[in-house]
């Protein structure tokens, strides 16, 4: 066990790009626990995904071990943040279990919108914070310039910032220093009954789930009785260590001021979710830490295997992926259109592509999906009010007194140029404008009242987009609003589709219904047969397009030489029939359904 | 021709021998040619010459070199079988001097076995044809001319990127009757207008402008013609010019009335519709062209031409192509195995593989794929073997009962190929 002022907890925050990964290996090198030859680039991102994307889903943690140059012997746990507004809860969790932040700003970009979230966030949660300057090997490095921009920008004295290059291991060695001298050690009191905050956990076979967590006072060791404070569920530990590069290093007891791993043969992840407090039955804490929000899941949507045989491997799968992620919910569900398939429900929409793309990466499946929703109230005029997550089950229009949809608080943090983007964007989707502060000269938080429905369509994208990168993001649901909403319809062919119905504001229908057909137009393929594309609400079709019929299909030609390469041709052909779904006698490639999620992206 | 002949002739395998070269390359073209003149200035003066001469070594090479032979010929019990059809095709293989196609046939028949009453089909264009070339290619033993007219109006000759004009095309038509009883005219409909840099869009192909080749056809009594579907190919010049969007394509129901109605005045006037694209006065269909849809083995020589060959005892076949580089074709050398490597197998086809084939190819034909003779390939039933299959193309109304193609199946006949795929 180690001597708790010797104990650094900290986390590195970067804007995107910025090299947070890349210090983070360096720093596992330096410290030794990997040689170069066993290190892959970015050990702590360790999912495909992850990588590609350039984004941390899950929470990762190491511990390390550095002498530093007072002679003092230190334990460093580096623990890595998720870093998108779908996963912020899950950030402010992780920042909790800190006492500081290593903050990278890229030398030859500067501070970006992402570096103020993430340091704000920090500040929030009272964390020191370290500035480091990377990338100075860069040609276009300004390191001078980006030090007084620190300065100026965040407040945040930088005479002393380390200017590094992670990527040629250039200063690391100074980073290390700086986290021993300047970040504080842990506070706590480990005579006090267990306090432990739960900042992740995974699902292992063979022990159950390992709860990560940082003790604030107590200790805790196998053979205790621990209770989860949220629920009151009781476990026996059955092992508790430290992390290790991709794998845990059981010891005899962790105790406050550490981050470490607790087992109890828990079976259920949702049985241990992140921000609950873990203490003893024995001895429990007279209250636990602050901050725990049950995690409800605000965006749903249908998932359908492309073909039927499937629906049990869609199950099997989705059940291992819910092993990992408390934050996942799925019940079966039906579509005329699709079939069998789950109702599943996400944080938001980046939990939602990510939760797909395992499922036809990891297992191999494909998947149809249909447009996310959220959760409605719909006060019927018989005084019965019906939670509806699902526009096929939207009642008959007569029996509606009124509905409520979700509203959040929206913080959007930005350059003040694109202010104006900023009021435009939110207006479009039925924002509401509430406040704006300057931070500093150059830069804005803006406030706004938004419907969730509105963000959830790929409104994070449409941020981005108009503000070529610089603006974050951040919301709470604050409550629910009575709002003229309705189901519109898409029919192929005079048959409704339901997997394409979804719940619009009244205003936005016929905006939406047009740009919808426009685009199915597009993707459906041609029939023997002329196909209308129409948009409709209630009976009323509000909006119409015509996919003409094509009168051949047939190659021309077919002589020696071109038989293997035409039947290719067909092949090809047969191969885009085959992934495409049957409505009727419609076939609708699975395009047809993307197409309807990211209505706006292209705007 | 001895009748006797005729009787065996289905199971004969075919030669094919291809001559890649053109006068100038088509703008809807993707066949493997090349215009002459790129050829002659990249590898000099004589590259006809040459790529004969490297055509004429690789048949020597067939003679001496066993393991080739076997290769390229079935065998028929000990012997190899007799061939009896032969296709020079291209590319515009009559753009050669006559004497090299003498030579050419004459060496063919020195290295395989070609039968008596074999159909000799040679490809030509209007305008490298004269009564000269046309008497010395009789001659040397062709005795079907294959010409690509393609069409009778100016303007969409020149559209297409043809190098003759309509009445050089009629003069040749009216040449080659002299010395050739037995042709074929190729002809294109549903070709584009092409936007013009001051009229604007020219119109595509009229139905007035297909009857003139109709009546032509019939008229001149010409005894075969395949009437071809315009198809926009990757990497042709009619690819980038529609990309560009100065292509000015008919309606597909335009399109299709021309179909229909090219397919009726021709049935009207004495023609069989025998496959998809092609129509022939009774007995005149092209025997070389049906082995393709039959299912009959095949040489090819030349550069990029393929082989479907039996390949082991078991009823596995091959589908071979020679190397389709030019550099590669022409270069020489003592090693015997030189004139071999460019080979490159494209399927090796099990008996469940040539089944399928057997039915998508033999449903490009009219008359759908012979039951009788699937019997004689296979040893099984084709009702039972595609019992599924043909049900299913039957409730689409793709195949009559008779399982011979329907109206609609001749429009989508993709979607019956598809189905054997």
């Amino acid at each position: 066990m180690a001597d708790r002022d010797k104990i650094r907890n900290f986390c590195i925050i970067a804007h995107i790009d910025h090299g947070k990964s890349t210090l983070a290996d360096r720093i596992l090198e330096k410290t030794g626990v990997l040689t170069a030859r066993e290190m892959e680039d970015q050990v702590l991102d360790n999912m495909d995904l992850e990588r590609e994307r350039g984004i941390t889903i899950k929470a990762q943690a190491v511990r390390l071990n550095y002498k530093a140059s007072d002679g003092n012997e230190y334990v460093y746990n580096l623990i890595d943040t998720p870093g998108h507004v779908d996963f912020n809860y899950e950030v402010s969790r992780t920042l909790s279990a800190c006492e500081g932040a290593v903050l990278v700003v890229d030398a030859s970009q500067g501070i970006e919108a992402q570096t103020l979230a993430n340091v704000y966030l920090a500040i929030d949660h009272n964390l020191e914070v370290v500035p480091v300057i990377n990338k100075i090997d860069l040609p276009a490095a300004q390191p001078e310039a980006v030090r007084k921009e620190i300065e100026d920008v965040i407040g945040l004295p930088a005479e002393d910032a380390p200017l590094i290059s992670a990527k040629v291991g250039i200063g690391i060695e100074e980073v290390l220093e700086q986290i021993a001298q300047k970040i504080p050690a842990p506070k706590g009191d480990e005579t006090a009954p267990l306090k432990a905050l739960v900042f992740d956990s995974y699902y292992d076979a063979y022990r159950g789930v390992i709860v990560y967590v940082r003790i604030v006072d107590g200790s805790v060791k196998r053979g205790d009785t621990i209770r989860f404070m949220s629920t009151g569920n009781e476990y026996t530990v059955t092992e508790v260590g430290f992390f290790k590069p991709g794998t845990l290093l059981p010891s005899a007891e962790i105790s406050a001021g550490e981050v470490g791993y607790i087992a109890a043969a828990i079976k259920d992840i949702t049985d241990a979710t992140v921000g609950d407090t873990v203490t003893l039955k024995e001895r429990p804490a007279a209250e636990p830490l602050p901050g725990y929000k049950a995690v409800q899941p605000m965006v749903f949507c249908g998932i359908y295997p492309v073909d039927g045989a499937d629906y049990d491997a869609l199950r099997d799968a989705l059940f291992k992926l819910k092993l990992n992620d408390a934050s996942l919910t799925f019940e079966p569900e039906t579509s005329q259109a699709l079939g069998f398939g789950f109702r599943c429900g996400f944080l938001g929409l980046l939990h939602l592509e990510i939760i797909q793309e395992r499922l036809s990466r990891e297992f191999d499946l494909d998947l149809l999906t249909t447009t996310p929703s959220v959760i409605y109230y719909v006060y019927l005029t018989s005084g019965e009010v019906i939670t509806l997550d699902n526009p096929s089950n939207f009642p008959d229009v007569s029996t509606i007194e009124h509905i409520e949809e979700p509203m959040v608080r929206g913080t959007i943090m930005t350059p003040k140029e694109y202010v104006g983007n900023i009021m435009e964007l939110c207006t479009d989707r039925r924002g509401e404008f509430v406040n704006m502060d300057y931070l500093e000269e150059t830069r804005v938080v803006l406030t706004f009242n938004l419907p969730l429905n509105e963000v959830i369509y790929d409104f994070f994208d449409a941020l981005k987009s108009r503000t070529r990168g610089y603006a974050s993001l951040d919301y709470e649901l604050t409550g629910y609003q009575p709002s003229k909403l309705v189901k519109l319809d898409i029919m192929l062919n005079g048959q409704i589709v339901d997997a394409l119905s979804f719940i619009v504001h009244e205003e936005k229908a016929y905006g939406r219904a047009r740009k919808i057909a426009e685009k199915l137009k597009d993707v459906i393929p041609r029939h023997q047969f002329e196909i209308p594309i129409q948009a409709c609400i209630g009976g009323k079709i509000i909006a119409r397009e015509t996919v003409k019929a094509y009168r051949k299909d047939v190659l021309a030609k077919c002589y020696g030489g071109d038989i293997t390469r035409k039947k290719k041709l067909l092949e090809k052909q047969k191969e885009g029939k085959k992934r495409m779904r049957q409505f009727g006698n419609v076939e609708v490639p699975q395009e047809a359904f993307l197409t309807v999620l990211k209505l706006d992206s292209d705007n | 021709m001895a009748s006797s002949d005729l009787q065996k002739a289905p199971e004969a395998p075919g030669l094919y021998v291809h001559i890649p070269f053109c006068v100038k390359k088509c703008r809807y073209c993707d066949f493997l040619s090349f215009g002459v003149g790129d050829c002659r200035r990249r590898y000099g003066p004589d590259i006809i010459e040459r790529y004969f001469y490297a055509l004429f070594e690789q048949l020597d090479a067939v003679v001496k070199e066993t393991a080739l032979r076997d290769r390229l010929t079935p065998r028929e019990a000990e012997l190899p079988a007799c061939y009896d059809t032969v296709y020079i095709g291209g590319g515009t293989p009559g753009l050669a001097d006559a004497g090299l196609i003498a030579r050419l046939l004459e060496k063919l028949a020195t290295v395989f076995r070609i039968g008596g009453g074999a159909e000799v089909t040679l490809e030509v264009n209007p305008c490298t044809v004269s009564d000269d070339k046309l008497r010395a290619y009789r001659a040397a033993g062709v005795n079907r001319l294959s010409m690509g007219v393609q069409s009778l109006s100016g303007r969409l000759l020149n559209n297409l990127g043809r190098v003759h004009t309509a009445d050089v095309a009629r003069r040749a038509v009216d040449a080659a009757k002299k010395y050739f009883d037995n042709i074929n005219l190729d002809f294109i409909f549903g070709i584009p207008g092409i936007a013009g840099s001051c009229a604007g869009s020219a119109p595509p192909q009229s139905i007035s402008e297909l009857r003139d080749c109709l009546r032509f056809v019939v008229s001149e009594r010409i005894p075969h013609v395949s009437f071809y579907s315009l198809i926009i190919e990757p990497g042709t010049e009619f690819d980038r010019l529609q990309t560009g969007g100065e292509l000015c394509l008919p309606d597909d129901a335009d399109e299709r009335s021309m179909y229909h109605e090219l397919r009726y005045f021709l049935t009207e006037n004495g023609y069989i519709h025998y496959e998809i694209s092609n129509f022939s006065k009774p007995g005149r269909e092209s025997r070389h062209n049906l082995k393709y849809w039959d299912g009959t083995p095949y040489t090819g020589l030349g550069l990029g031409a393929v082989s479907y060959l039996p390949a082991s005892p078991n009823g596995d076949y091959l589908r071979f192509r020679q190397t389709a580089d030019l550099s590669e074709f022409l270069s020489t050398g003592s090693d015997p195995c030189v004139k071999d490597r460019g080979y490159e197998i494209q399927e090796r086809l099990d008996i469940d593989a040539r089944k399928r084939d057997y039915m998508m190819l033999g449903f490009r034909k009219l008359g759908g794929p012979d039951p009788e003779r699937y019997r004689r390939l296979f040893n099984g039933s084709m009702a039972e073997d595609f019992s599924k299959e043909l049900r299913l193309l039957k409730e689409r109304d793709l195949i009559g009962a008779d399982n011979k193609l329907t109206a609609h199946g001749l429009d989508y006949a993709n979607e019956i190929f598809m189905m054997f795929i």
